[in-house]
């Protein structure tokens, strides 16, 4: 009976890092369609572009303006919507929303490449579900923030927690980089870090 | 300088410049409007990173004059040419 108990929480917590994070063929298809010129980067022109689109897709009753309908979604939205509102009139107008996604931007541009590669841009979105402590407040990633977040991440793909990850819990790398990462060992939270630290520096 | 010739450069300038924002809002944008459909509120917004973003500064939050409510921002006109070269 236990084991029954302990197969379903483990399903169910199964589900919800699986609605969490995005599959690699999710987060490639995303970043090729906002990757407008098809050069392998996203540029501040093409997210401007993609924020304007996302504006426009919320913007329900065509006013301009994201009102509360509009915008309404999870605690966390709502939280970061109020202090985008710099104003505080109750509405998200498109020069707050941008403003807010230019400061999404910079941060997702870990390398300060004033592009996203497609590793930043599943950081990003990985980041994004998990968590993140900007610990000196500088608004942007530093390697000691990012292995913080990544454990978070781990921590949200890991829904066996066996302190590894499977290659369907790691279903957000593709098959070759979870290859790369296991070729010493399992993927554990610091092979995580390690991989994308790789990816990002070569090193 | 002579009047003809600044209203010349004048006119040149707009066009220019017009023709540039034309040209950057005429990308393929299809693809960006599927891909705004399938965005998750946390992918919008931010989600965990949008959170520890710094408030935004309360200087902004003066009423707006009465003068300036018909001045648009960049963002402002930058959006609305957008808009006009993708009409769907």
């Amino acid at each position: 009976m236990l084991r029954w108990l302990k197969l379903i929480l483990a399903l169910a917590a199964g589900a919800t890092s699986l609605q969490a994070l995005p599959d690699a063929a999710t987060l490639r298809t995303s970043f090729e369609r906002i990757d407008l010129d098809k050069n392998g980067q996203i540029s501040m022109l093409e997210w401007d572009q993609y924020s304007f689109a996302l504006f426009r897709h919320r913007d329900l009753n065509r006013n301009d303006i994201l009102e509360p309908d509009e915008i309404a979604s999870d605690a966390d939205s709502e939280n970061i919507i109020a202090r985008a509102d710099t104003n505080q009139d109750g509405v998200l107008r498109i020069k707050e929303f941008m403003q807010l996604r230019r400061a999404l931007f910079n941060v997702a541009d870990i390398n300060r490449g004033e592009f996203l590669n497609l590793m930043e841009y599943t950081l990003f979105r990985l980041i994004a579900a998990s968590g993140w402590d900007d610990t000196n407040h500088n608004g942007r990633f530093d390697f000691s923030e990012l292995r913080a977040s990544l454990v978070l991440v781990f921590g949200l793909a890991d829904t066996d927690q066996d302190k590894e990850l499977s290659p369907t819990e790691a279903g957000f790398i593709i098959p070759e980089d979870y290859a790369r990462a296991t070729a010493k060992g399992p993927l554990n939270a610091e092979a995580l870090y390690l991989l994308y630290r790789y990816h990002l520096t070569g090193e | 300088m002579n009047p003809k010739l600044s209203a010349l450069f004048l006119i040149t300038s707009a066009l220019w410049l017009t023709g540039c924002q034309t040209s950057t809002a005429r990308l393929n944008t299809e693809s960006l409007t599927v891909a705004a459909v399938n965005t998750t509120p946390v992918e919008t917004f931010g989600g965990k990173i949008g959170l520890q973003l710094p408030a935004a500064e309360r200087s902004a939050a003066l009423p707006t004059p009465k003068r300036d409510t018909r001045l648009f921002t960049l963002d402002d006109k930058a959006y609305q040419a957008w808009k006009r070269a993708n009409r769907s």
